[in-house]
């Protein structure tokens, strides 16, 4: 709280009069020594728009695989489609951490990813809509208009790993065409998605002139530390995010309280390839390559011991993953849960040193207040 | 550039400046309550005389937030930060902690709360997380805070209720965004959350008005309130919607009418950044202030014409209570502001969202 206590000293001394209700560091200044704005601009240029740009790709690469599985019903066919979604949900992984921009418009966020959801909406949203076959949920537009519960990758998960998705490639089942053409109309949904969240990056006046043209004209950003500070919010929250709720709570304390379906993804067994893919990502935005190169010289060790304590995590996930085992089975067997239990530690430490060493260094300590508010 | 304390003392007396203003009197009577953090994994609870001098501490398991003040001023509560699961009682005379108390299983604390008119009973919003279902738990004072009852607050998410001036009519800001503690603070349901102010009877529990904004506005989050004289609410908003939107985020609502945002020039709201985290009315009730500790801005506005009349920068600011005829308020650089005055600072503790005056 050192800077708070700078910032009075400093307006004090300059008007030279009893302190009254003007500090005008509402916002915490940027760091004098530290100019953020080529740091933002690359962030947008080098990571969240080439993010989004894959998921677009993924997204509608996806829609024509299950288009392509809707006309002619095979397990090749149908695997294509499940192939599809694993890069599909791995694009996703990669740009899930910005969660400010575009994806608040429109409820696109949810709309893409609806999760978590303990009360179990989304799938019985999903499963209404197949048994009833409800013809509005096979058209992109009008599903897009419906619950954003069925129209994202949870629900495109179920169509195309959940039970009954081998009728997908079985023409002689009578549940393949709805199931199929609704699938379709999802990876649809997603399409569009994805494509309206690029639009609103790369636009005129878009997002990323947003990021990148902060000023006192600027509705969102008033200096270049206020992006700066979204930035480090993402990677924060992302790691935080998949520490305490993808992994922790869903492994739980011990084998037996483990809640594995309550993981995103686990009925593809992408849980752990997604949380790679997280994990990279703050990486890439905060690592040594990104926010971390500027970090002040006494401070830059930051930025390694980001990437070890990373590496750590990555390193046990990657290890389990390659056991091919499903993730309910890592989840409970007493070995595997130990390992995905230690790699709760180094992505704490990653937490850490994002909330803490990181904000410290850039001299953007955010007030508890507007930390995390209420 | 950095100047230490030291340094600043030094440069100030030569200055001759006084750095902190000096208009309250230090009286030693109990004027204001307050949740602080004393560091990472510290929390407390303040009472602070006129002048905001500390008079005594209480320790807290965990961060406070609000605090409800009996009507004979002899007791405040202060409630656990959400999802809150426990709340402190302490005697404001005795200068002691008299009991702490928790919400049942299947419940937690939103973190606020009030008193009957006649003091005998404590509410509390609370979320009743498996159904997804805002409640308003009846605690018995006299009975150490036994839970007796709940309320139905016929919303998702109730935040600040307080009971209005004619001591029989609840008034509840229902948030809408769901949450549930498995989850910590992760928001379940952005999409289709519907914020609403709602009224109660505080003998019946009975729904007497519910009030919703525009659905274009379904994602501004109706959080916390102040009555006015007259009998207005004045609701501040948070918004989660998109932060390119410009939205107005204070509003009233007089019972029997329609809820109306006040409009101000955009470039006021854009200094709360879509966020109120709380609001008060002074002391006669001619003003309503918003703080916002994300913009770091308080917005303050004439009572009877709706006019804003002052904006003030202040950085993490949240805590407001009437002082007179302006506010008392906190922030979460550790200082204290009588209007427009700075009068305390300590840069080792940071002020909790909320400060509640003492009768």
């Amino acid at each position: 709280m050192k800077h708070a206590l700078h910032t009075v000293v400093l307006l004090a001394a300059v008007a030279a009069s009893p302190v009254v209700a003007q500090d005008d560091a509402a916002k915490p200044a940027d760091a004098a020594t530290v100019v953020f704005e080529p740091t933002v601009v690359d962030a947008v240029n080098r990571v969240i728009l080439p993010g989004y740009a894959a998921l677009t790709v993924a997204a509608s690469d996806e829609a024509r695989r299950v288009n392509d599985l809707c006309r002619q019903a095979d397990t090749q066919r149908l695997q294509a489609a499940r192939d599809g979604f694993a890069t599909l949900v791995l694009a996703w992984s990669g740009a899930e951490m910005v969660r400010f921009g575009p994806v608040r418009d429109d409820n696109n966020y949810e709309r893409l990813f609806f999760w978590p959801d303990p009360r179990g909406r989304g799938l019985q949203q999903v499963q209404a809509l197949l048994a009833t076959q409800d013809a509005t949920a096979a058209g992109v537009d009008r599903l897009r208009e419906k619950s954003v519960a069925v129209q994202g990758l949870s629900a495109l998960e179920y169509i195309l790993f959940g039970t009954g998705s081998e009728a997908l490639a079985d023409t002689n089942d009578p549940a393949r065409s709805f199931r199929c053409r609704y699938g379709a109309a999802i990876a649809g949904a997603i399409a569009t998605t994805a494509d309206a969240i690029r639009d609103g990056w790369t636009g005129q006046n878009g997002y990323a002139f947003v990021m990148r043209e902060p000023g006192p004209d600027n509705a969102v950003y008033r200096s270049a530390g206020e992006a700066m500070q979204d930035l480090l919010k993402s990677c924060r929250e992302q790691v935080q995010l998949d520490q305490q709720l993808k992994l922790a709570f869903t492994v739980g304390e011990t084998p037996a309280k483990a809640n594995p379906k309550m993981a995103p993804f686990w009925r593809s067994n992408l849980t752990i390839p997604s949380i790679k893919a997280n994990l990279a990502a703050v990486l890439e935005l905060c690592g040594a390559n990104g926010v971390g190169a500027i970090l002040p010289a006494d401070a830059a060790g930051a930025a390694t011991a980001l990437a070890d304590d990373l590496k750590k995590a990555d390193d046990v996930l990657a290890r389990l993953e390659q056991t091919g085992k499903p993730w309910e089975t890592l989840a409970t067997e007493p070995a595997s849960h130990a390992d995905l239990t230690a790699a709760l530690t180094p992505l704490g430490a990653a937490g850490e040193l994002l909330e803490h060493e990181y904000m410290d260094a850039f001299g953007l300590v955010i007030g508890i207040n507007s930390l995390d508010g209420d | 550039m950095a100047i230490d304390r030291r340094e600043f003392l030094k440069a100030v007396t030569a200055l001759g400046v006084m750095p902190i203003a000096t208009l309250a009197r230090a009286d030693g009577g109990p004027a204001f309550v307050a949740a602080k953090m004393d560091g990472p994994t510290s929390f407390s609870v303040a009472v602070l005389d006129q002048a905001g001098a500390i008079l005594w501490t209480e320790g807290l398991d965990a961060r406070g937030h609000d605090i409800a003040v009996s009507p004979d001023r002899a007791t405040a509560v202060v409630f656990a930060r959400r999802p809150g699961f426990f709340a402190l009682v302490i005697d404001l005379r005795g200068r002691r902690k008299v009991t702490t108390f928790a919400p049942p299983d299947g419940r937690h604390f939103y973190g606020h709360g009030f008193f009957s008119a006649d003091g005998r009973l404590l509410y509390a919003t609370e979320n009743d997380y498996e159904a997804e279902r805002g409640v308003i738990g009846v605690y018995d004072v006299g009975a150490g805070y036994a839970r007796i009852g709940e309320l139905d607050t016929h919303g998702i998410g109730p935040h600040e209720a307080l009971l209005m001036h004619d001591g029989r009519t609840i008034a509840i800001g229902n948030g809408g965004v769901a949450t549930h503690p498995d989850f910590d603070r992760l928001k379940l349901n952005l999409a289709t959350m519907e914020p609403s102010l709602a009224y109660l009877d505080v003998g019946t529990g009975d729904l007497i008005e519910k009030v919703t904004l525009p659905p274009l506005l379904h994602q501004l989050s109706i959080r916390h309130m102040a009555e006015s004289t007259d009998g207005t609410i004045w609701f501040g908003g948070q918004y989660e919607g998109a932060e390119t939107d410009t939205v107005d985020l204070v509003g009233t609502h007089r019972p029997g009418g329609d809820a109306r945002l006040i409009s101000a020039r955009p470039e006021a709201y854009a200094g709360m950044h879509q966020y109120v985290g709380a609001v008060a009315a002074n002391g006669d009730g001619s003003r309503v202030a918003a703080t916002s500790p994300v913009g770091g801005h308080v917005m303050v506005f004439d009572a009877a014409t709706r006019n804003l009349v002052d904006n003030r920068a202040i950085g993490d600011v949240c805590g407001i209570a009437p002082d007179g005829g302006d506010f008392f308020i906190s922030d979460g650089h550790g200082r204290l502001w009588q209007g427009r005055n700075l009068i305390s600072e300590d840069p080792d503790i940071a002020w909790d969202n909320h400060v509640r005056r003492i009768g």
